[in-house]
């Protein structure tokens, strides 16, 4: 179920009339989004237990149904402002492919929207530059009722590296990104 | 086909059985037999020449154990060949057809 | 539904486990009729199967095999060593071939030339045609079912060209048959006609096969005969059905009234019949051999060798049941206690004694002893050895000691690679031991046994031990130390466990090929196992692996620590004391604590752990065994023991030390369970980087 090649191309030969459908999320006052296949449930916030001596984005874990589940801080790992756990604060399920095995796990999200679908053809590659994160985590740019949805590929976030890898890959971007003046 | 040879031999006797023994050949050896029948303690019933059998073959040699033990006379087959040993094996009787007793 | 042929493929790689245990055997010791023997029917099963389930190919190829075995068993052929490689090669060739039903080009080369090799060694006068007139032996099936089958072939059957024999070969190849002619038919007739036929027959057939195969042996002679298969229901536990009086009844030869007047005259059965002309004596034979039959099969199938085959994924989710239920069982403990009510806590006590055992017994059914992987070993040492030129033997103890099948499954890897350092870099070559005063021969041992609620395996070699300094050496090489570093013995033999280390020049394709020690500690790691090393230059070399019993519940001591709940193996706690003036010393984590005179280290956890807060007055030291040493925890409360279900952390958490798992509380949240043997590791690596830092930044 997970989708490796989640990118997307305006351009793309594809079907006429193909949509997507996305779960769309807050993360530090922006909208992401995330391919419906890979979510199982939304979970309201619970108590995440701390896993000590683990990267400060893993949060910890969490009990669904007597299994256990690692749960991850996206804005952690993309060096966001994180915002207090509030009563819209969510968890996410989600299930992805890491290293072919297929894996379970929560994202926390400041706040959960709604699912909804875009035609492929209107969703726009990611910008270059100025984006908060690096943009081969992002499948892609999407408008919803003039606001831009960022469409996270998050197979390629929990993926094929290794979290730590995802981590300073992210702070080089940081880094780069600061130098760069910000365009439009 | 037939080849009996009867030799009389103390008190055994040795009576080659024919190389074929199926429901063509059953009728003629059990009218030999039946005319022929040896006088003695014991009969060997030499099975050397046997390559063609079958189930009324097997049964006629069940007869003569039948008949034997009735006159209580002890036989017993020698020189018993690989395939007419599984077939007698697959049987189980209840007789001991061959010297040192090799039922079931 | 099992499908036939992975039961197929499943049975024969059993058999083929055996012969190969027989054959090795048999290297050594040469003559030995049971060894012989057990290699010869388990050919001759995997023949007979092969057959039955379409291997065409298979059969013919293993046809050959068997009468080599059997020249063996006849005393015709002798065992030699060269006998022995052939008929390993075709075992090997045989696993491969279970694969696909035909053979395709590969195997077809590779068993024509065993085939040749077989014969240069075979006798003169052996035919080597195809199975044909052989009597299919009597093969031993355990969890067969029971058929009696009567024939009454029609009296012209003779004449119109049919025949018992073949109907009664096919009865014999398709399972153990117990056959009883019935001759009084031909004992009654005056009047013997040679060309009808008079024989009928009663056969108890033990078979796997479906009753519809049963019934297909008949296909072509149902219309003339009288035929009748009849399932006989072994479980039945009724104590009369098998007495012969009651065969009898039930075979309608007698009525109940006649069997009840024999009965009362108290003379043995059979004869009072056969006397009295209520019953031939062939009907009485044939109720005789039912009732010694089924009598037998009885008998072994309540007998402790009777086994049942269970697809392992059923028994996954059993314990997985077992699991959750324990977690249910323990909200419901909580529960009772906190709502104090008498009723419902002698209940939840109830429920929980009942758990337990059945946890248990759910364990144990995965248990299996660990010999059944020393076959494998043994055929290791031996191939290789003889590749490398260099004579080594295997011994092994303690066969017997059980663990879990999964357990059993992935310690297979590490311990070949294991067996196989050993061999390869461990044992010397015959001149060099020679040279240094040892035996040609190498041993090495390899050992099971349980301790405490341990599993301790050991593979023991008396070769040449682990040189200290090439360690080093290499190790500075790969970077992995400093070469001003100065580590105890113990830090140098465990380096070789890093990743990227190796001390062979070249990947031998022996014992490199990606397999490092490195996979070796961390496949352990995963079983929540330690592995250790001693070794003396010279020596020889020991490595000592140390498995819990159990990998998915485990009695816990549950602690609290700042607020959270954490789970500490009961099994690993020796006692706990009380800590009312913690010792200061925040530059080390490692902390002394007296115990009886003795000085036992341990750490801090609120300060490992990065707790914030003010710690209680008094804390309470958890004093734990790890192998033969002691370490300590210092917690703030100890809550007590609790029945922790091992929940795995999975991908995410690999590399987070320390921890073995999490579990599941009664209210639902989450605790980490606490390994304190990779805790213990995890300070001492901790203190020599710091260690390490501090000489560098001089």
């Amino acid at each position: 179920m997970a989708d490796q090649n989640n990118t997307v191309k305006s351009d793309a030969g594809g079907i006429p009339g193909a949509t997507i459908q996305l779960l769309t999320f807050v993360l530090d006052d922006e909208i992401y989004g995330a391919d419906i296949n890979q979510i199982q449930e939304v979970l309201e916030y619970r108590r995440v237990t701390r896993v000590p001596r683990t990267p400060d984005y893993l949060l910890g874990v969490i009990n669904l149904r007597g299994q256990v589940l690692p749960v991850v801080d996206l804005r952690h790992l993309f060096e966001m402002h994180r915002a207090d756990m509030t009563v819209n604060t969510c968890i996410v399920i989600v299930e992805v492919s890491v290293d072919g095995e297929n894996v379970a796990l929560g994202i926390l999200a400041d706040a959960v929207r709604e699912v909804i679908e875009l035609p492929v053809s209107d969703i726009n590659p990611p910008p270059r530059i100025g984006s908060r994160i690096d943009t081969k985590f992002i499948s892609g740019m999407g408008k919803y009722h003039d606001e831009f949805i960022v469409i996270l590929n998050l197979s390629k976030v929990m993926g094929d590296e290794d979290l730590g890898d995802v981590y300073e890959a992210v702070s080089a971007t940081k880094d780069m990104a600061d130098t760069v003046p910000a365009s439009e | 086909m037939k080849n009996e040879a009867c030799s009389q031999q103390s008190d055994s006797t040795a009576v080659e059985l024919p190389s074929s023994l199926t429901i063509f050949d059953v009728k003629d050896f059990h009218l030999m037999c039946q005319n022929n029948w040896p006088d003695s303690k014991r009969i060997n019933l030499d099975c050397q020449a046997i390559t063609d059998f079958d189930g009324a073959g097997i049964q006629l040699l069940i007869w003569l154990f039948i008949k034997a033990r009735r006159q209580q006379v002890e036989l017993v087959l020698i020189n018993v060949s690989e395939s007419v040993k599984t077939a007698l094996l697959m049987y189980q009787l209840p007789f001991q057809w061959l010297k040192g007793g090799d039922n079931d | 539904m099992i499908d036939p042929v992975e039961t197929f493929k499943t049975e024969a790689r059993e058999h083929l486990v055996n012969l190969e245990g027989a054959l090795l055997e048999l290297e050594e010791v040469q003559e030995d009729r049971e060894l012989i023997d057990t290699a010869f029917r388990s050919m001759h099963t995997i023949k007979g199967a092969a057959g039955m389930f379409g291997y065409q190919d298979l059969t013919d190829f293993t046809h050959h095999l068997e009468t080599a075995l059997d020249k063996v068993r006849n005393g015709e052929m002798e065992i030699s060593k060269e006998l022995i490689g052939i008929l390993l090669d075709a075992k090997d060739t045989i696993e491969e071939s279970l694969a696909t039903p035909a053979f395709d080009t590969h195997l077809k080369i590779v068993t024509t030339r065993i085939i040749s090799r077989l014969y240069e060694l075979i006798p003169e006068g052996v035919a080597s045609q195809k199975s044909g007139e052989q009597l299919p032996e009597k093969t031993q099936i355990n969890g067969s079912d029971v058929y009696r089958v009567r024939i009454k072939p029609s009296s012209t059957t003779y004449q119109l060209g049919l025949d018992i024999i073949p109907i009664l070969r096919e009865l014999n190849s398709l399972g153990t048959c117990h056959v009883t002619t019935c001759v009084d038919e031909l004992e009654g007739t005056d009047d013997y006609d040679p060309q009808l036929s008079y024989l009928y027959w009663d056969i108890i057939l033990q078979s796997k096969q479906p009753a519809p195969s049963i019934a297909d042996v008949f296909m072509f002679v149902e219309d003339d005969w009288q035929i009748a298969v009849d399932p006989i229901d072994l479980t039945d536990g009724d104590e009369q059905s098998d007495k012969l009086g009651e065969l009898l009844v039930s075979r309608r030869i007698i009525n109940r009234s006649q069997l009840d007047a024999i009965l009362s005259q108290k003379a043995v059965i059979g004869s009072q019949m056969a006397q009295q002309g209520l019953a031939t004596e062939s009907a009485i034979n044939a109720a005789l051999t039912e009732q010694r039959v089924v009598r037998s099969l009885k008998q072994s199938s309540s007998g402790q060798d009777a086994t049942i085959r269970v697809p392992s994924s059923r028994l996954d989710t059993l314990m997985n049941l077992v699991g959750e239920l324990v977690i249910v069982q323990a909200r419901l403990n909580q529960f009772a206690f906190n709502n104090d009510s008498e009723e419902l806590l002698s209940i939840a006590e109830e429920l929980d004694v009942l758990t337990t055992q059945m946890r248990d017994q759910t364990f144990s059914i995965r248990m299996v002893p660990i010999g059944s992987t020393f076959g494998k070993f043994k055929r290791l040492v031996r191939d290789l050895s003889n590749e490398l030129d260099k004579r080594i033997q295997l011994e092994t103890y303690g066969a017997e000691t059980e663990l879990d099948k999964m357990v059993i499954d992935k310690l297979s890897d590490p311990l070949i690679h294991l067996i196989r350092n050993s061999i390869d870099h461990g044992i010397e070559s015959q001149t060099e031991r020679t040279a240094s005063g040892k035996s040609e021969t190498g041993t090495i041992v390899l050992s099971a046994e349980h301790s405490d609620s341990f599993v301790v395996i050991r593979i023991k070699d008396d070769g040449a031990g682990l040189n200290s300094t090439k360690i080093k050496q290499r190790a500075v090489e790969k970077q992995l130390i400093d070469p001003q570093e100065v580590l105890d013995d113990e830090a140098v033999h465990h380096l070789i466990f890093e990743p990227g280390f190796s001390t062979s020049e070249t990947v031998s394709d022996i014992s490199g090929r990606g397999v490092g020690m490195d996979v070796v500690r961390r496949s352990i790691q995963e079983l929540g196992g330690t592995i250790s090393i001693a070794t003396q230059p010279n020596k020889g070399t020991e490595f000592t692996i140390r498995l819990p019993m159990t990998l998915a519940i485990i009695e816990g001591l549950m602690v609290k620590v700042g607020g959270e709940s954490y789970v500490l193996p009961l099994s690993a706690v020796e006692e706990c004391i009380e800590l009312s003036h913690p010792n200061v010393g925040s530059h080390t984590r490692k902390r002394i604590v007296e115990v009886r005179g003795e000085q036992i280290p341990f750490l801090y956890l609120r300060e490992w752990f990065d707790i914030r807060g003010e710690p209680p007055s008094i804390e309470q030291i958890v004093i734990t065994h790890v192998g033969q040493e002691q370490f300590g925890f210092c917690v703030d409360e100890v809550v007590g023991q609790y029945q922790t279900v091992i929940k795995r952390l999975g991908k995410l958490y690999e590399g987070a030390t320390g921890f073995s798992g999490a579990t599941i509380l009664g209210d639902g949240s989450v605790a980490m369970i606490l390994d304190p043997s990779a805790l213990m590791d995890a300070v001492g690596e901790n203190q020599r980087r710091t260690k390490r830092s501090l000489t560098i930044s001089h």
